[in-house]
């Protein structure tokens, strides 16, 4: 049987992506019952939008997790570089997530 | 949203999505010059809109590639610090640009990706059955970024030493800047040069490349969300249509010879382009 390569990191980026697609998709079915507002909604509004069937905040989640996906496969790829005491690669992990620390910082 | 327009959005994205999968140009390459030139969409929407498309296609088979252990992981690490600086300073700097920039500059680019495509010299560059170098011991950095994988299409465990890794960093925070400007994966001149430059069996190189996409793609993302230029509902479709067309294009793009379709998708190429320079020349670019 084959050996499968960082199989955590593998099912991170599968899961996110199936679960930012179901997201779209359900958003997009609500739109059809009840009108989208043409606005991005706030992203502390959420929680709440998603349970209230409100089609733009299920879109905007769905788009939350797709951006999620890949800065949580540079947190498990930096925990795995840290458990196998990597410390080059750990560090540069590390500075990839700095760096998209900072872009986040300066976004919002 | 209207169901028409969904549709339609749907529709395009997929439309995108395939022929960008079958000549190897990425999800989002062809979102923009929809949106902006049919559906009128502001450049920066657009752009954003692409972002999220390309970190859809490229998450999706980088969890593939990364599985098989096709993807060189240490390397697109390594060079994902040059690309993500890049994107953040590429978003930044679409900030401070008008709609009517970007459309220049994003016709810049695709006229400079289609000219070697229409004249057929794309893949003379670079060799599909390039092996590299054998891979050396030693405990050095660089040494450590060597890769090896199984070649399933070969029945060949190849492996390879990369080399240039300076030259692999310029090109990567390059590609960055380019991908938060205008929206792209930046593959187009990674993929390149890590095969023909670094030392990279080509396979490796776009599986790399493919890899690093997705966090690049975050880093500029990030930065239209904050700036309110993603629209839920346009976005959401568009990249349902994208992946979808991706998905399929991984499908049958093996079956057909899209070899043959390159010089005259890269006159259509060129024809958008010519039809963005002009509207941003001429016309109202939001």
């Amino acid at each position: 049987m084959k050996r499968s390569h960082h199989p955590l990191v593998a099912w991170t980026l599968n899961g996110g992506v199936l679960l930012s697609f179901a997201l779209l998709v359900l958003g997009l079915m609500e739109s059809l019952i009840r009108p989208a507002g043409a606005g991005k909604p706030d992203i502390y509004e959420i929680p709440a939008g998603l349970l209230a069937g409100e089609p733009a905040v299920t879109v905007t989640a769905g788009l939350v997790v797709l951006m999620l996906t890949p800065l949580i496969r540079s947190v498990m790829l930096t925990i795995e570089f840290i458990r196998e005491r990597d410390t080059p690669f750990a560090m540069i992990s590390i500075g990839v997530l700095f760096l998209l620390a900072i872009s986040i910082a300066i976004s919002f | 949203m209207p169901l028409n327009e969904m549709l339609l959005l749907i529709a395009g994205g997929v439309g995108a999505g395939l022929i960008g999968s079958l000549f190897g140009l990425g999800g989002g390459i062809l979102i923009i010059p929809m949106l902006s030139l049919l559906l009128d969409v502001p450049m920066h929407n657009a752009v954003a809109t692409s972002l999220m498309c390309v970190i859809a296609t490229s998450s999706a088979a980088a969890s593939k590639n990364v599985a098989r252990g096709i993807a060189n992981v240490k390397l697109g690490m390594t060079l994902e610090l040059w690309t993500v600086a890049g994107a953040m300073v590429g978003g930044l700097l679409a900030g401070f640009l008008p709609g009517k920039a970007l459309m220049l500059l994003f016709a810049s680019a695709i006229s400079l990706m289609a000219i070697p495509m229409a004249r057929g010299l794309e893949g003379e560059a670079i060799d599909p059955d390039a092996e590299g170098n054998e891979t050396p011991g030693g405990t050095s950095f660089i040494s450590r970024l060597s890769g090896e994988f199984h070649d399933p299409a070969r029945g060949l465990d190849v492996s390879y030493q990369v080399g240039r890794l300076p030259l692999a960093m310029g090109v990567s925070s390059i590609a960055g800047v380019l991908s938060g400007l205008l929206g792209v994966g930046g593959g187009i001149i990674k993929v390149p040069v890590l095969s023909s430059y670094c030392d990279v069996p080509i396979k490796a190189a776009a599986a790399t490349s493919n890899f690093m996409i997705g966090v690049t793609a975050v880093a500029s993302a990030v930065v239209y969300f904050g700036r309110d230029e993603v629209i839920p509902m346009l976005t959401g479709a568009s990249v349902i249509g994208v992946f979808a067309g991706s998905r399929i294009g991984s499908v049958v793009g093996p079956k057909i010879h899209a070899n043959r379709l390159r010089q005259a998708f890269a006159i259509v190429m060129i024809v958008i382009a010519m039809q963005m320079f002009w509207r941003a020349l001429t016309g109202e670019v939001r």
